[in-house]
């Protein structure tokens, strides 16, 4: 709604974008530009802007269009401006699916990831493995498995969330990094800890023994990152799902402790994500659901909108399942009924609707 | 910034030549003056070097067979052609006889001069450069001026007496 009226807004201010009417063939025949030597930073970032426009617009290119503009881009790499190189790069993204021969750009791409300045490096990695497929991958493994354990927090994130794209189309390749993503996972950054598990999984994800041995693992070792928690825990809940399923029925499993533990971890994130998990988990009994639940109720006071959000939509799940654990909860979710953010006010009626006696209801 | 260099001007060079003809390995050894371990170029490498006051841009082009077909991209304003030959290898001469003639005939390349490397003069086996040029047929290129220099790209030698012979052709214009 509120974007909608802001472009109402900006139209009788009298066309304040001034890309409103661009036209594509005229666009693209100002690539010419990127031929000459020396380069233009200026207008040529504000061309490769352009291109970005349409193409984010829904603007089709077809395939000898997106080529020529591609090639011509490809000449921009002799110019040693950062923003412009780094409008080269989302250019890159934008044209590989659709232009032919993007490989001509690997050399450049991998002198800039390999390079002095950080600030091409991991935009340049997740460039490169845009254009990169199966059979280029081997000449540019060496450079992929150096960045994941790179020092600089970008660079190795870049390198693990690339490597996992990658995994879709040459995945027997990028099973050979699990211990560069091994490594990633030790860092004391939070985003890269969790790409590193992010990727480990994804390689490891189809050998049974080797994921419950990672995740035993890990829930032993105090991660540092709430995103790698949510993660494990997610993971957890996997494996004690199957194993329930399969007869194998552990009371004690040390996963469930862990998970449960999680429910005091200092991160809102983490707590939320295990009282989830006690929600859905079939295994959970009234005792471990009531805590899960109080937490939620706990939430439903929250001053974040989204907390609110996500604690009464997973109340109103539970309300499905098992009514008399939400009961309590009633004052607290009639006090979301009046709540300034309409979905939590909606989500808020519909459980009440579902737990609440006729005296709730009528107040 | 952005006009740093605008009066100074630029004079294009393309390098190119077959896989491991040593391209990558001169171009480097221009800009630092040190042999740097090399890879296959896929794609191209491009670097400015600055010499006796000259600034040249230098496209290096991957010489594998998929990428031949995209040097021709590169040819738009190129004054100078460097070719680079592996002195060793006799097998693909004729490989490169049919990419030359191919490209001389390219119309972006009409104004174009061309340099021959004859690299790799320190392994024995290697032609001299005099028998590169029977080979070629260079004597049979009119439109173009040319000019043929052995050298060793691992040691430098050579390399600067080619880049000579390009200074003297832009002083000429």
């Amino acid at each position: 709604m509120s974007s909608f009226k802001r472009d109402k807004k900006e139209e009788e201010e009298g066309g304040s974008n001034p890309f409103l009417n661009l036209e594509k063939t005229s666009v693209l025949q100002e690539t010419r530009m990127f031929n000459e030597t020396p380069v233009n930073a200026r207008k040529c970032t504000h061309i490769l802007t352009k291109i970005l426009y349409l193409i984010n617009q829904g603007e089709q290119l077809g395939s000898r269009e997106a080529t020529e503009c591609f090639f011509a881009m490809t000449k921009l790499f002799q110019s040693k401006d950062v923003i412009m190189r780094r409008m080269v790069y989302l250019g890159i993204k934008e044209l590989s699916p659709i232009a032919e021969d993007v490989i001509i750009v690997t050399s450049s791409l991998t002198k800039d990831m390999t390079g002095k300045e950080d600030l091409y490096r991991a935009p340049a990695i997740r460039a490169l493995c845009s254009i990169t497929d199966n059979t280029m991958l081997q000449a540019v493994e060496r450079y992929m498995k150096q960045c994941i354990v790179d020092r600089n927090a970008p660079v190795s994130s870049g390198a693990l969330v690339s490597s996992l794209h990658l995994a879709n189309t040459a995945g027997d390749v990028v099973k050979r990094w699990a211990n560069e993503a091994q490594e990633a996972l030790n860092s004391d950054n939070i985003m890269v800890q969790y790409h590193g598990l992010g990727l480990l999984y994804h390689i490891r994800k189809a050998d049974r023994l080797a994921v419950t041995k990672l995740v035993n693992r890990l829930t032993k070792q105090n991660l540092k990152s709430p995103y790698a928690v949510c993660f494990l825990i997610r993971i957890a809940c996997k494996i004690i799902e199957e194993e329930d399923a399969a007869g194998n029925s552990n009371a004690e499993s040390p996963l469930f402790d862990f998970v449960e533990s999680c429910l005091r971890n200092k991160s809102e994130m983490v707590v939320y994500e295990a009282a989830h998990a006690f929600v859905n988990l079939k295994r959970t009994n009234p005792r471990e659901l009531s805590t899960a639940v109080s937490i939620l109720q706990l939430f439903c006071g929250s001053s974040k909108a989204t907390l609110r959000f996500a604690a009464v939509r997973t109340m109103n799940k539970v309300a499905m399942l098992h009514p008399p654990a939400v009961n309590v909860c009633n004052l607290d979710l009639e006090g979301l009924i009046a709540d300034s953010n309409r979905s939590v006010a909606t989500l808020a009626i519909t459980t009440l609707l579902k737990t609440g006696a006729e005296s709730s209801v009528e107040r | 910034g952005d006009n740093d260099g605008a009066f100074i001007p630029e004079h294009k060079l393309v390098m190119v030549g077959l896989d491991n003809a040593g391209k990558t390995t001169i171009l480097y050894q221009f800009l630092m003056n040190e042999v740097v371990h090399t890879s296959p170029t896929i794609g191209s490498n491009v670097e400015e070097i600055v010499w006796k006051n000259i600034h040249f841009l230098v496209w290096d082009l991957g010489g594998q067979q998929s990428l031949r077909a995209a040097w021709s991209t590169y040819y738009t304003n190129t004054e100078f052609i460097i070719m680079v030959i592996d002195s060793t290898d006799r097998e693909r001469l004729a490989v490169t006889r049919e990419e030359l003639y191919k490209m001389l005939q390219h119309e972006d390349l009409t104004k174009a001069s061309l340099l021959v490397y004859a690299n790799k003069q320190d392994l024995k086996e290697s032609m001299s450069a005099a028998e590169i040029s029977k080979q070629l047929d260079l004597t049979s290129i009119k439109k173009h001026q040319w000019h043929i220099q052995s050298c060793c790209a691992l040691t430098g030698e050579g390399l600067y007496q080619g880049l000579e012979w390009i200074a003297q052709r832009i002083k000429k214009k």
